[in-house]
């Protein structure tokens, strides 16, 4: 026990600080609820909202550019980080400076260019168009994440591989990736979530109201139904409840991967 | 040259080397001399970076070298008819007192930083105390860390509301007030710090746990028998052997608050009167409202370098703090 409170009554006081950390945190989440409780009453409100074709639309819109971010995002960066951690190179270490500072860059800082993009090559409305710039932008973090992992492996892992005849790609396919499923689940995890939870990239990019994600539902909802602030706080619940059930499935994994990353 | 080495590694070189070197088409004979000089998986290596590197310079790249670039011209941002202005955009920024006030407010949202890692220090090392339910406390602290700012933005805006929940809240304790805590400066950019500790406590605690869990309790217990008490361990213990997580906090914190967009782009759009304007609402603003590409470069720049320079003060600090 990192602090120690033996006597009952400082267990009991203990325990009231956290409720009182916690409670703050989990308000507005109450508040979520609360919200799109109102007018008709959460059932009807959900009914309500189900029944309107942007919703499922969005829905898959954001499915599929999550997982087209996760697919192409993982294998990038597990191959770079492999080749950052375990092969000897040179150019090292300005590899590992060009990945902090791409860190730095935000997507705000960029939308000029996105912008001219949009509108001279024809992309706007295409998922593939947030896809592109997310696993571009997402990158640098999953190999850092993958690196401090790839590089804490044991040396005999590999020295083993190679005796066995197997070549760095070999060894990549059946040792590392089956030893890195933690690190894999955090990745996908967390590139997951964070497409889903991408708000600028489809604000600039998917401008026809038939193609479009989660994160534009709310101002969706309030284009069409402005004064029924119910209905937009439960449009904006069918794309919380997914990331949430997403998280607290992975949870036990995910919080431990993560942290062992970012901790290096 | 390499010293003398054991004959594992010399097989794996071996093994991998002839593996490799048939995939780039030499010989057996040459690469035997070259040997010592490169190594085999050299290649290979780089092979692998391309994917990476094509994302990471071909968008990021092409998008800071197009950025620079528009910085000097007075151009809409979509069609043709860019004109060269030299440093004018450059000239504006300096002048511009929104410029100012972004800074302001950024600075203001920047001092939520130790008050989040405070919280998140806190609820750590309670929650390594043999808590009980520390499951439903830990899921309800890192919850706010996975969920959308969008998807959240509906119900703050609620919240905050003149017949929001906070003005019940604060009527249940008398203090009714009735105020629409979004439309004022002061009270929105409270309202904003409010949010962005709430956002970003879950992702300090995460840190925080994991950094605690490798902590030699013998040093605690030590302190404990000379009569250190919860809040003297916590402060003189705890806290300093946190040191490496809270370096990489505050960096990410950094990072992550010199691009804050989403909360102000949704709630207050910057206003009213530029009152809760950041750099990036106020460069989305100049490019879709007024089409100023140029100046909303100039504004991208500034982010960047405002990410650049704050990690960098961040570095030194830090060296500092380990003389």
């Amino acid at each position: 026990m990192l602090l120690q409170f033996r006597s009952w009554p400082s267990r009991l006081g203990v325990h009231l600080l956290l409720v009182l950390i916690v409670v703050p945190f989990a308000a507005p989440l109450a508040a979520v609820v609360a919200g799109a409780n109102g007018g008709f009453g959460i059932i009807e409100n959900i009914k309500t909202v189900a029944m309107v074709p942007e919703v499922p639309a969005y829905l898959g819109g954001s499915l599929l550019v999550a997982i087209g971010t996760v697919l192409p995002s993982l294998a990038v960066s597990l191959l770079c980080a492999y080749a950052l951690a375990r092969l000897p190179h040179k150019g090292k270490p300005l590899i590992q400076g060009l990945m902090v500072a791409a860190l730095a860059l935000p997507s705000v800082s960029i939308i000029v260019p996105l912008f001219y993009v949009v509108s001279t090559l024809n992309l706007a409305n295409s998922y593939l168009s947030v896809i592109v710039p997310l696993v571009a932008l997402g990158i640098p973090f999953n190999v850092i994440l993958a690196r401090s992992f790839l590089e804490d492996l044991p040396k005999e892992l590999f020295e083993a591989a190679s005796l066995d005849g197997c070549n760095s790609f070999q060894t990549l396919i059946y040792i590392v990736i089956p030893v890195s499923r933690p690190l894999i689940g955090v990745i996908v995890v967390w590139t997951f979530i964070a497409a889903w939870n991408e708000f600028l990239l489809p604000l600039v990019f998917l401008l026809n109201p038939a193609r479009g994600v989660v994160t534009l539902l709310p101002s969706y909802f309030q284009g069409e139904y402005s004064s029924n602030v119910p209905l937009v706080i439960t449009a904006s619940l069918f794309g919380l409840v997914p990331s949430v059930i997403m998280f607290l499935a992975a949870q036990r994994f995910f919080a431990h991967g993560l942290s062992a990353g970012m901790l290096r | 040259m390499r010293g003398p080495e054991d004959p594992i590694t010399t097989t794996m070189r071996r093994i991998d080397g002839s593996l490799h070197r048939r995939d780039v088409g030499r010989s057996r004979s040459t690469t035997a001399t070259t040997r010592s000089k490169h190594h085999p998986w050299t290649l290979t290596a780089y092979l692998y970076l391309t994917p990476a590197m094509i994302l990471i310079l071909g968008v990021t790249g092409f998008c800071v070298a197009f950025v620079i670039n528009t910085s000097f011209y007075r151009w809409n941002g979509i069609g043709p008819g860019a004109v060269w202005v030299g440093a004018h955009n450059f000239k504006q920024f300096i002048t511009d007192p929104v410029v100012l006030l972004s800074t302001l407010h950024i600075g203001i949202i920047l001092l939520t930083i130790p008050i989040t890692l405070f919280i998140g220090l806190l609820s750590a090392a309670l929650l390594h105390s043999g808590i009980r339910f520390s499951g439903i406390f830990k899921a309800l602290l890192f919850m706010p860390v996975v969920i959308s700012p969008a998807l959240t933005a509906p119900t703050f805006r609620e919240i905050f509301g003149p017949q929001g929940y906070l003005n019940d809240a604060l009527g249940l304790v008398g203090l009714s007030s009735g105020r629409a805590w979004l439309s004022t400066p002061v009270t929105a950019i409270g309202a904003l710090a409010v949010i962005v500790i709430w956002a970003s406590v879950g992702f300090a605690y995460l840190l925080y746990y994991a950094q605690l869990a490798s902590i030699d309790l013998s040093i605690l217990e030590a302190a404990r028998m000379d009569g250190a008490s919860n809040p003297q361990v916590f402060w003189y213990f705890l806290m300093p052997l946190c040191r490496p997580a809270t370096a990489t906090l505050v960096l990410l914190s950094l990072i992550s608050l010199a691009k804050f967009f989403d909360y102000p782009f949704l709630l207050t759009d910057g206003g009213p009167l530029h009152g809760t304007e950041f750099f990036g609402t106020y460069l989305y603003k100049q490019l879709t409202r007024y089409f100023d590409a140029g100046y909303s470069s100039v504004l991208s720049i500034a982010i960047v370098v405002l990410c650049i320079a704050l990690s960098l003060i961040q570095r030194l600090a830090n060296a500092k703090m380990r003389e």
